[in-house]
């Protein structure tokens, strides 16, 4: 896809903003719109029978935030924590989350047309957790549907019972 | 505008409540022989407040029911009618049939129509059966009844201006420093000291038009009224009885000043919450700015160091002050209970009488309003179980009038509510008897406070658990229940024939806790220090196994341990009991040992959802921010007893 066509793009209203971030080799995109902020990796607090890819709790500003390492869950990469360990702070539901990712590359725009249906299998996520693949620079960016993956069973980051409170 | 209107319905439940409340305690505190006419218009005004309200929301039966109240209220006040105890009596009752009224609307449910008919006619009975003593024309119609009304409303009287000069002075007197704009709330702050229709006059105003016949804050009026202010000249022929009229409403508006002006702004508790919330990073931002200080050497050092500590001492005041926010008297609260003790004593013919001490004590909003049905449950008691019948109380060679002392103080970091009674006293032998049927483990050695604690099971909480003389046990397992869901705790104290007591010790605040740091690894956990007994080192002798956990034997009593670490899964931690430290916890039913590295230190923690972001974690009861800015987890003990399931804690506390 060429510089003049994405820019052609980004005028239009119907396109969607990424935040492209890196797990392993491969390259993300979760929607912009769900993003807090981005901080580097701090000492957390660890949290008790908790499963091993929620890391703990750290104080955002006040608020008690957990988080969470992705490349655990899904196993891809490894999980090191160094000065350029990146947490992505979501915000999602009124809840803050924040998912450990070992860079942030982008913001890429994207219109409807450019997103490809996801495949059924070949990612390190499962595909109810995604939205869907574009390719951006030759590269393939996999679009995560974070909100349903952050308010899944599967992570527990939320009690059910919360979870109908806020739906 | 329907829509509109409604958020404005929450915050006239909440102020009539407030006025409802003013009114019982005013006509509790009245006296019959001599009314104070101050009193007597606080109560109108009350009344009045309501009225215009409700007429504003078109609340019509609770309109109505005010408006014939307001009627007997404002002869009352012009002395027109002898206010009796039989009246009192009514305006209490009526007063009920307000509440639940007001509640029905509230709630959307059914308005008691039946009951606001029959206190109509009530209350127009006694304003009738007056009607000899007082002028004829003050009574003939409702239409004079409403224009006398208006005529103490600080406005209302203007759609008179034109009929009656006598208004004219009335308004005149109050108005001539006020801004025309703010004709339509004027009554609110006058009479409550809170502007509920500031930002929205004009709704209020046109809604009042649509849905009230009689011309409240009739616009037409206003240049009328101006014109009047100007023509402060006009000699105005004052008829003699408007002279009266004039002093009575004129001197509540000076007098009241210094009672009313103590005034409050509504501020929704979210706001202070966020604002509790930012002076605790203020309050972290503060030492991490010390530590680096502490880096900078020289002159410049000094200087840096100096204002730091002016920065320390600011940011502690400002955390003192957002947290004093939520604090709110008990008055409120208390002033509730010379109604409920008068009502309960008339009907079971005692004679009792309620003495309330440390209404100023001021205590966090949220926990007020969780504190308020336990303690109704308590006075109640008292009453009606604690203070024997007069016959009783003589043959006891005790005064005929029973005593019951509601009493709030402050002590450190928490607050005892206490209810003391001059009655029985509590039925040690009764409440064992009652024990051993409920199939519980009891022996007649039992010292006397763990008898009183019995009360508290659930099996007791039947009318006919005891006699009725001593029989407090209704409910009493709701009410501890109640007090430990705040983080309190309740002792009885009690002897027999004299009377006995209840303290209720409750925390200052949700928000903060005083807690105990202890170190686990390289984990910090905060105790709450109200479930701490004592902390030591352990010895050798002191530990003892059963089967693959170790108790603890002190003083006699086997106490169960839980490794901190263990529980919390906690790396590098010490695992030998006698390297670390043991802290003695008592939660509400079971006291246990927690065995952790090293006690940090004594601090005030802010306490922080978990639940916000995460979810509930078993033993721990939220967390809270360190000077450092870490997370510290601080420990639920109700939940580590429930959730540490070892065998050997069932067997000990079994």
């Amino acid at each position: 896809m060429s510089e003049a066509v994405a820019h052609q793009m980004a005028v239009s209203t119907d396109d969607k903003e990424y935040l492209s971030f890196v797990l392993g080799e491969e390259h993300y995109g979760l929607d912009i719109t769900t993003v807090k902020e981005i901080r580097g990796y701090e000492q957390v607090t660890k949290i008790a029978n908790a499963p091993p890819f929620i890391k703990g709790v750290i104080n955002l500003r006040g608020d008690i935030v957990p988080i969470v390492d992705l490349r655990i869950k899904f196993n891809v990469g490894e999980a090191t924590y160094n000065d350029f360990t990146i947490v992505i702070m979501l915000n999602i539901q009124q809840r803050i989350v924040g998912i450990v990712v070992d860079g942030v590359s982008d913001v890429i725009r994207l219109s409807e047309e450019q997103v490809l249906p996801p495949p059924e299998f070949g990612v390190a996520f499962d595909s109810r957790y995604l939205y869907g693949l574009a390719d951006v620079d030759e590269s393939m960016v996999i679009l995560v549907n974070i909100e349903s993956l952050i308010t899944s069973d599967e992570l527990g980051l939320v009690a059910p019972e919360s979870v109908s409170d806020n739906t | 505008m329907s829509i509109d209107i409604e958020q404005f319905h929450s915050v006239f439940f909440d102020e009539s409540d407030e006025h409802l409340d003013d009114m019982e305690q005013l006509l509790m505190s009245l006296d019959v022989e001599a009314p104070d006419p101050e009193e007597l218009n606080s109560i109108f005004r009350a009344a009045h407040s309501i009225k215009g309200g409700s007429g504003i929301f078109g609340f019509d039966a609770l309109m109505n029911l005010t408006h014939v109240m307001e009627n007997l209220l404002d002869k009352a006040r012009n002395n027109e009618l002898q206010v009796t105890a039989d009246i009192v009596n009514v305006l209490l009752e009526t007063l009920d049939v307000l509440k639940a009224t007001l509640d029905a609307y509230r709630h959307d449910t059914d308005v008691p129509e039946g009951d606001i008919a029959q206190r109509i006619s009530i209350l127009n009975q006694v304003i009738e059966g007056q009607q000899s003593n007082s002028e004829p024309a003050s009574t003939n119609s409702t239409e004079t009844a409403l224009t006398e009304d208006d005529g103490f409303g600080f406005f209302d009287d203007e759609s008179d201006a034109t009929a009656l000069t006598s208004s004219d002075d009335d308004g005149f007197g109050f108005f001539d420093d006020e801004p025309v704009s703010d004709a339509s709330n004027s009554t609110d702050n006058d009479e409550d000291g809170f502007g509920f229709f500031d930002n929205e006059p004009a709704l209020s105003t046109n809604k009042v038009e649509e849905a009230q016949g009689f011309g409240f804050f009739d616009e037409e009026a206003l240049p009328n009224r101006q014109n009047t202010a100007q023509d402060l000249t006009t000699p105005a022929s004052q008829p003699a009885p408007s002279k009266a009229k004039v002093s009575a409403t004129k001197s509540p508006a000076n007098k009241k000043s210094p009672s009313r002006e103590s005034a409050s702004i509504r501020v929704d508790t979210h706001k202070i919450d966020a604002m509790v919330n930012l002076v605790g990073e203020l309050v972290i931002t503060q030492s991490m700015l010390s530590m680096v200080g502490q880096e900078v050497d020289g002159q410049l050092g000094e200087r840096l160091q100096l204002a730091i500590d002016e920065l320390q001492r600011n940011t502690r005041e400002i955390q003192e002050s957002v947290m004093s926010m939520r604090m709110l008297p008990l008055t409120a609260t208390f002033n509730r209970f010379p109604r409920l003790v008068r009502d309960l004593a008339g009907k079971l013919n005692k004679q009792v009488e309620l003495v309330l001490q440390g209404g100023s004590t001021e205590i966090d909003k949220s926990l007020i309003e969780k504190i308020v049905d336990p303690l109704t449950h308590l006075v109640r008691n008292s009453v009606d179980h604690g203070i024997e019948s007069p016959e009783k109380r003589v043959a006891a060679g005790k005064p005929e009038k029973g005593t019951v002392i509601l009493s709030a103080e402050q002590k450190g970091g928490s607050i005892i509510i206490s209810i003391i009674d001059d009655g029985g006293g509590l039925h040690r032998d009764k409440i064992l008897e009652k024990a051993r049927t409920n199939g519980l483990a009891v022996s007649d050695d039992m010292p006397d406070a763990e008898v009183w604690q019995l009360i508290f099971q659930p099996g007791f909480s039947t009318a006919e658990a005891i006699t009725d003389v001593s029989g407090r046990g209704v409910g009493m397992d709701v009410v501890r229940r109640n007090i430990e869901s705040i983080g309190g705790r309740i002792d009885i104290e009690s002897n027999a024939g004299e009377g006995s007591a209840f303290f209720i010790h409750l925390p200052l605040t949700l928000a903060i806790v005083d807690g105990m740091c202890v170190s686990v690894g390289e984990q910090i956990f905060v105790i709450p220090l109200l479930n701490i007994i004592e902390s030591f080192q352990p010895t050798q002798q002191q530990l003892k196994t059963l089967g693959n956990d170790t108790v603890l034997h002190i003083r006699d009593q086997y106490w169960p341990l839980v490794p901190l670490y263990d529980f919390m899964e906690v790396q590098g931690a010490e695992k030998c009991p006698t390297e670390g430290i043991v802290v003695l916890i008592e939660s509400s039913k079971k006291r246990f040992g927690i065995l952790v590295d090293a006690l940090v230190g004594q601090q005030q923690v802010v306490i922080k959802s978990l639940e916000e972001h995460y979810r509930k974690v078993a033993g721990i009861a939220g967390a809270t921010i360190m000077g450092d800015g870490k997370v510290a987890l601080i420990i639920d003990a109700d939940s580590i007893a429930t959730t540490y399931t070892s065998n050997q804690i069932e067997e000990l506390l079994s």
